[in-house]
């Protein structure tokens, strides 16, 4: 190991412990698909999944904290530069700025993300017509997405026509819930990468963020590809239970948060199981 | 200042640049604090050795060693000074200059070839 990578290793120990954090979330998220996928699957295993969750969450930061040590990371911000604020500066007294401090990079790199991805995905829907979903998640059946006809209006209301892509058939707000599911968790994922330094060792960051982001942007964009008829593309048909059902969504946002903890977990027991001075001198 | 790369290089900061020192250092520098279970995972080195390069770098004033009992058991807590941070920025910053100076250095530059005659 060299250098930089003792350097990486030490600043991002804590963000590394996947099994303390990605991968309990992962967990929770794949029961709460499977319970909306699957009919079979009771509401109330919400609560073991959970309770599962934290034990192993909890099991895990003990399992880190003993085998691996502790550390403590730098703060957001640098101490020095609230302390030069005076109560003059306009940005406030420095109790002021307790909240300020509290916001990350890695929540900044986030929330940038999913603000950006949220206005996307805003302007598709706006830009689109609206789609009918038929099928039955938990029934199984393969979705069918036709084009919605738009709204006859009073001439006096024709302006209103523009604004067709807001509102929503009751099916297609079911699928609106899965691709903010996909913003969401690409939107994680792509922060992460950034927050990670962009480093060749964190691709599969990259790479999860931005399937799941695409996904979300391929089924905010429905409506400008399907038909009336209800005929679509194969590739599109084959993907459409990803992008209209919630289940299936949360079911592969759970699985890229389950794989990305594990990863991270095996990166961190590589990191810190070899003999870095040895290689450096 | 030293005029060549050779009398830079002899002036670098000793307390810094031993492998395992500058290996702890590094991983100090990355973070607030850590303990000294982490600094031995990170840099593979024996309990004796680490303990030993440690209060070195203790004398030296490059690092805060702190211990505190956890459910009865000892933790040691280290931590980089403030003059600690400067020597590692300045051995990096040292190196820069001697990286730079080697790339221009030459021998007739430094007036080691005899001239002939």
């Amino acid at each position: 190991m060299d250098l930089d990578q003792i350097r990486f290793a030490t600043r991002h120990f804590n963000d590394l412990q996947g099994l303390r954090y990605a991968v309990p979330l992962g967990l929770v998220t794949l029961v709460l698909g499977g319970v909306l996928h699957f009919a079979s699957w009771p509401t109330f295993l919400l609560i073991p999944a959970a309770a599962a969750a934290l034990l192993l969450a909890f099991t895990a930061g003990r399992h880190y904290r003993r085998v691996y040590g502790e550390v403590q990371a730098e703060p957001a911000y640098p101490m020095e530069e609230l302390h030069g604020l005076s109560i003059y500066h306009p940005a406030g007294a420095t109790p002021r700025l307790a909240g300020f401090q509290q916001i990350t990079p890695r929540a900044r790199h986030f929330l940038a993300l999913l603000l950006l991805t949220a206005g996307l995905c805003w302007v598709l829907q706006l830009m689109s017509r609206n789609v009918l979903v038929a099928g039955s998640e938990t029934a199984g059946q393969h979705p069918r997405i036709q084009s919605a006809a738009p709204p006859e209006y009073d001439p006096y209301l024709g302006w209103l026509s523009a604004f067709n892509g807001i509102y929503k058939p009751p099916g297609t707000v079911r699928a609106i819930y899965g691709q903010m599911a996909y913003a969401i968790c690409g939107a994680f994922f792509l922060g992460l990468w950034l927050w990670r330094e962009r480093r060749p060792s964190q691709r599969h960051h990259l790479a999860l963020g931005l399937l799941l982001l695409g996904l979300s942007v391929l089924g905010t964009s429905l409506g400008l590809v399907a038909r009336e008829d209800g005929e679509m593309s194969p590739v599109i048909n084959f993907l459409s239970p990803a992008l209209v059902y919630p289940g299936v969504a949360l079911l592969l946002c759970g699985a890229a948060l389950t794989l990305a903890g594990l990863y991270d977990h095996r990166q961190l027991a590589r990191a810190l199981g070899g003999s870095a001075v040895e290689k450096l001198s | 200042m030293s005029n060549t790369p050779f009398e830079q290089l002899a002036n670098l900061d000793r307390r810094v640049h031993d492998p395992a020192r500058l290996a702890i250092l590094t991983a100090l520098s990355a973070c607030e604090r850590a303990d000294f279970l982490f600094l031995q995972r990170i840099t593979g080195l024996t309990k004796g050795n680490l303990s030993s390069h440690l209060s070195k770098l203790e004398e030296a004033g490059l690092v805060e060693i702190e211990k505190r009992f956890v459910q009865k058991k000892t933790q040691t807590l280290v931590r980089l000074t403030d003059p600690g941070r400067g020597a590692v920025d300045g051995y990096w910053k040292s190196l820069e200059e001697i990286r730079e100076s080697a790339s221009q250095w030459s021998p007739a530059a430094a007036s080691l070839v005899p001239s002939a005659g």
